[in-house]
């Protein structure tokens, strides 16, 4: 076939696509737009299918039979669920007026220009080889018809020869002409987008009469083009699927990736969300898409079949579409079908590059200039041909990059896998995406951390090694990893080598991007406008209406929101809007400051021009009521971490307050529980007081009325008297010392043998036991118990367990037993009594100031304070004082305090020696 | 000779009362643990009952109650002594049953003016 | 029909969708018998997707709102 008639047919074609593409402009002009009709709207949405589609699908099929199916699948069922999910982006897009994928999650995450710039990044990279395939598969199909079969002339042409590149830059000029003609508020393209669908039904058309031509033409029918095929056994091994698991992973997880691919590729965003008219549109595409989808893929195994049948081998698969027919001399059928093909890669090209473009003025390009001091961009006059040449600009690049990717990457990579590689990258959305529209507390960080991360392990794991494919580096390292680092490999992360390199991608990417996306938003706060923004983005369909509440607050002169609006949307398009809000309110003339609803709808306004970050800023300048200076533009964006740090000083503060509270309430409770403890040392301290007085008074009074007493009468009751004031004397004493041993906590301290003090006391006690006839059996160490404290101190606690031993000797064979054991560390002198014990319950409460065991009978002669002081007075030693008791069967209290630490004593013992 | 019960536990608050009752010509008997005291009535009932309030083994209070369960004992006139002298101490004794409350320390002439008002007469 | 009613049923569909057109249902349409001789998982596939498609269709058609219904 001659070059010239491609061309001419081409070109012929390309024309008409202008011309579609320009009614579709004029229509719009004149108010009758075409594209508030569901069908062109689904049709726009079948920009889905490129080349890949159209030749790629065929030479899938011709080497692996229905696995090309679930790309296609994918979308089909996500699209059941278009209505409740693509309804709350395009409902949410709508109300934020946005403008691409990547201003939607700069958008959601609190307006973030960071967050969407990096975004962009995402989107380019992984777009543009996307473009690159498109690009090949035009040159390809060229060649395909105009130089035989099987020639090596196509891998090294110059590069003035190569069609891709003239097809870029026919494609450049198309796009900048119907993708960048005005800067619309609404980001909307109607003339584009009348062109995709008008291109959709040529692609269609174009593979369905090649798949009839193919069953009923060649064969008759498809039961007979199976049947031919069946009898070689590689074509009828296309018939069946493969039972492997590997198969199962493959299938589901492309079924999956191309799920989040239809909702997040740049492209299918743009067509789907930003140039939506009317979200009802969508309930006929939900439906409509996916019918495309199936009619498109119906005779990809019939072409397949035929192609190998009559090709012999699958080395040209990729463009059966054309050579099949081609082969049968269709010459007229084969030109439609290179038509169809182009429709396909240029509709994807177009659109494709009009989304990146937007992306990377509104969300990269501006967001940079703005931060440039000397350009004053805020203060030209008249911005709308800047941010336009910025989006040509744009374009060509893209375009440029994706031809240069081809050139360099060569012939290796088939027309599926690098489609595939492109769906792994915008995958890379979905955490973000999904839990930006669903999740409220996703956050900036988590976003960007996840983004990030997701990227970095898709771009090491996929397109990284396609350069050792293509010999830029050494094949070991996807044999062998980098550096020999098996565990590196870039299709076997640590060593996972059962998963095919894209389901293997995406298990790593999802697991890092969603664990970071979640970790990260759960470990930060996210700021008053990301909070905003969550909300407005959550729940949109909560919020009636079709503008939400102002973000804004401040007011703005109307002067200055009008000279902005002129500068960025031209005079026309900003006076058109403020007549449209002044129509919608009602009002006769604008007021002299606009309100925060007015501000809110100029920031709206600005933001499909320029992005929501970029406007905010913008926007920020004026509502400040100054001349406009960038520092200030720039401080705007910084005002959401001062709003933080502000809420998280309160937060401060709060937690301050709730701490001192408690600690108050805190103190409160001891000082009541002192004083609870006052009343009843009071109350204890009266009644004990009283006992005695009570006898004293009793007995004094008697000896006084009485005049005829017996002497030995009066002697007794004198004695009585005597006991009775010493007691109280006692009583007294021990008051005071109690109150003395809680003012002054210092124990006049020395060096000595606990034994001596042992003896001491045992001395001062010894008569009592005597005249009481209590048998004494002591148990003292034969060595030295040095420890460091009070002699006197300790001896009086000696005496009190001594004494209380005595007193609770009711035995009728009362012992009591004194032992001491010494060690290193503590010393314990611990003193038995074999009388009526103390209960278990009552073991602590015996050391508690005035506490008497109420079941230990006996002369009740203590004050109730002795126990209470002589644990004191160990504590003070760091020792305690503890009893252990059977009821019936006596008490043990032990004294335990620490030992002083040996002198190092020289070998001069004897025995020690002899051990 | 009317029969007087003293339940006290200590020993020096005894000695007056036991003086005390004595002199009045009473037959006085001396029970210091809480246990003891509804044995010593079922033993011999006695006229009055002078009665501390914090014992060994069962209060006052208690016991009070308890010897107003027993179908004689109505007729036993109960004079609580005790250094509980709190308002609320005081309505408690009387609530529990007893005839006079006496606050320790108490004026021997108290004790013995209220202890005569109970006393059969001789 | 109310639009929760609408979601849950499209849900469901999903799901039904996800099971019939993947894997290991897929192995079992995968036979080597053909109808009128097109293999029967090439049938079976598109009969299954059209039926999606259709049924999608009749929930869809009957969800009120869309201008302003909300989810």
């Amino acid at each position: 076939m001659s070059t010239t008639l491609l061309l001419l047919v081409a070109t012929a074609y390309l024309s008409i696509l202008f011309a579609v593409a320009y009614y579709g402009d004029e229509r719009a002009e004149h108010g009758r737009s075409l594209v508030n009709n569901p069908y062109i709207y689904a049709l726009s949405l079948a920009v889905y299918c490129t080349a890949w589609t159209f030749y790629g699908s065929v030479g899938y099929a011709a080497t692996t039979g229905i696995n090309f199916l679930p790309i296609y699948i994918g979308p089909t069922l996500i699209a059941i669920l278009w209505w409740g999910l693509m309804r709350k982006i395009v409902r949410i897009s709508a109300h934020q007026r946005i403008t691409s994928i990547a201003d939607f999650i700069g958008a959601r995450y609190g307006k973030s220009a960071l967050l969407a710039g990096v975004a962009t990044v995402v989107a380019v990279i992984g777009v543009v080889p996307y473009i690159a395939v498109q690009l090949k598969a035009i040159s390809t199909s060229f060649g395909a018809l105009t130089t035989p079969l099987d020639s090596t002339a196509a891998t090294e042409i110059p590069i003035w020869r190569d069609t891709a590149l003239y097809a870029a830059l026919v494609l450049a000029a198309f796009t900048i002409l119907f993708g960048t003609r005005h800067l619309d508020v609404t980001e909307r393209h109607e003339g584009l987008v009348v062109a995709i669908a008008f291109e959709s039904v040529v692609k269609l058309a174009a593979f369905l009469a090649v798949g009839l031509f193919v069953t009923f033409g060649l064969y008759d029918g498809l039961g007979d083009l199976f049947q031919h095929g069946a009898a070689v056994p590689s074509i009828e091994a296309l018939y069946t699927v493969d039972a492997s698991a590997g198969a199962f992973a493959d299938w589901m997880w492309l079924t999956g990736l191309s799920m989040l691919a239809v909702l997040f590729l740049p492209r299918q965003f743009q067509v789907t969300v930003v140039e939506n008219v009317n979200e009802a549109h969508l309930r006929k595409a939900a439906w409509l898409f996916p019918l495309y989808l199936l009619l498109i893929n119906l005779f990809v195994l019939p072409i397949a079949v035929a192609g190998l049948l009559h090709h012999g081998d699958a080395t040209h698969a990729d463009m059966f579409v054309l050579l099949v027919p081609f082969g049968e001399g269709q010459t007229a059928l084969t030109l439609f079908a290179f038509i169809g093909g182009l429709s396909a890669a240029t509709s994807m090209v177009i659109v494709a590059t009009t989304a990146l473009s937007t992306m990377i003025c509104n969300d990269l390009v501006v967001p940079l200039l703005l931060r440039i001091p000397q350009l004053n961009l805020a203060q030209r006059s008249r911005l709308t041909g800047v941010i336009l040449g910025i989006r040509r600009v744009a374009i060509v690049v893209v375009l440029l990059f994706g031809y240069l990717y081809l050139r360099g990457l060569g012939d290796a990579p088939s027309l599926v896998s690098i489609g595939l590689i492109s769906f792994a990258a915008v995958a890379q959305f979905a955490p973000a995406m999904l839990g930006g529209i669903f999740w409220k507390r996703g956050t900036r960080t988590g976003a960007l951390l996840g983004l990030v991360a997701g990227v970095a392990i898709w771009g090491y794991t996929l397109p990284l090694p396609l350069l050792a494919d293509s010999g830029w580096l050494p094949a070991s390292f996807i044999t062998e990893g980098p550096f020999g680092i098996g565990a590196l490999r870039p299709y076997a992360l640590l060593g996972m080598s059962e998963l095919n390199p894209v389901p293997h991608t995406l298990f790593w990417t999802m697991l890092a991007n969603g664990g970071l996306y979640v970790a990260g938003s759960l470990a930060t706060r996210p700021s008053i406008m990301e909070q905003s923004q969550a909300s407005r983005f959550v729940d949109v369909f909560r919020h009636a209406g079709p503008q939400g509440a102002a973000p804004w607050t401040g007011s703005a002169p109307v002067a200055d929101l009008r000279a902005l609006l002129r500068r960025f949307l031209g005079w026309r398009a900003a006076d058109r809007a403020l007549q449209r809000y002044r129509t919608r309110h009602d009002l006769k003339a604008l007021p002299e400051r606009a309100d925060e609803e007015l501000v809110d709808y100029v920031e709206t306004l600005l933001a499909g021009a320029i992005g929501a970050a970029s406007a905010k800023a913008v926007i920020g300048s004026v509502a400040q009521a100054k001349p406009l200076h960038i520092g200030e533009v720039m401080d705007i964006l910084d005002e959401t971490q001062q709003v933080m740090a502000y809420s998280r000083e309160l937060e401060r503060k709060k937690a301050e307050l709730e701490a001192a509270t408690e600690e108050l309430r805190a103190a409160n409770q001891k000082l009541k529980e002192v004083d609870h403890l006052k009343d009843e040392f009071v109350s204890t301290v009266s009644h004990e007081l009283r006992t005695p007085l009570t006898a004293i008074r009793a007995i004094s009074e008697i000896m006084h009325q009485t005049t005829d007493l017996s002497p030995e009468q009066q002697r007794s009751f004198a004695t009585t008297i005597m006991r009775e004031t010493e007691r109280l004397t006692r009583l007294v004493n021990q008051v005071l010392d109690l109150e003395r041993l809680d003012a002054t906590p210092v124990l006049d301290r020395a060096l000595v043998d606990l034994r001596d003090v042992v003896r001491n006391a045992l001395s001062a006690v010894r008569p009592q036991f005597e005249q009481q006839a209590i048998a004494l059996n002591v148990t003292l160490p034969n060595r030295p118990c040095p420890a460091r404290i009070d002699r006197d101190r300790m001896t009086q606690v000696l005496l009190n367990l001594l004494s209380n031993a005595a007193k609770y000797s009711t035995d009728a064979d009362p012992h009591v037993a004194v032992r001491m054991a010494c060690t290193n560390d503590t010393h314990a002198v611990s003193v038995a009594d074999n009388g009526p014990g103390i209960p278990e319950d009552q073991q602590e409460a015996i050391f508690e100031k005035f506490r008497q065991a109420r079941n230990r009978v006996g002369p009740q002669a203590g004050s109730g304070l002795g126990l209470a002081i002589a644990r004191q007075i160990v504590h003070r030693h760091e020792g305690t004082l503890t009893v252990e008791s059977t009821p019936g069967e006596g008490a043990t209290f032990t004294v335990q305090v620490p030992a002083h630490p040996p002198e190092p004593v020289p070998a001069t013992d004897p025995e020690a020696s002899v051990s | 000779m009317p029969h007087v019960l003293i339940v006290e536990d200590e020993p020096s608050i005894v000695t007056p009362l036991k003086f005390l009752m004595e002199q009045e010509g009473c037959s006085v008997q001396i029970v210091s643990d809480g246990a003891a005291v509804m044995p010593a009535i079922a033993a011999q009932r006695p006229d009055l009952i002078l009665l501390d309030v914090m014992l060994p083994s069962r209060n006052g209070y208690d016991l009070c109650h308890a010897i107003r369960e027993r179908p004689e004992g109505n007729d036993i006139a109960i004079i609580m002594l005790t250094v509980k002298g709190r308002e609320v101490d005081i309505e408690k004794g009387y609530a529990m049953g007893a005839d006079a409350y006496i606050t320790k320390p108490f004026a021997v002439a108290d004790v013995v003016a209220t202890a005569r008002r109970y006393l059969p007469d001789a | 029909m109310d639009t929760l009613e609408v979601q849950r049923r499209l849900v469901a569909l999903f799901v039904v969708g996800c099971l019939m057109l993947g894997y290991p249902l897929l192995t079992v349409y995968s036979v080597p018998q053909t109808i009128g001789g097109i293999p029967v998982l090439y049938v079976v596939i598109f009969v299954i997707w059209a039926v999606l498609i259709g049924a999608s269709a009749a929930i869809l058609h009957r969800a009120t709102g869309g201008d302003s219904g909300g989810a």
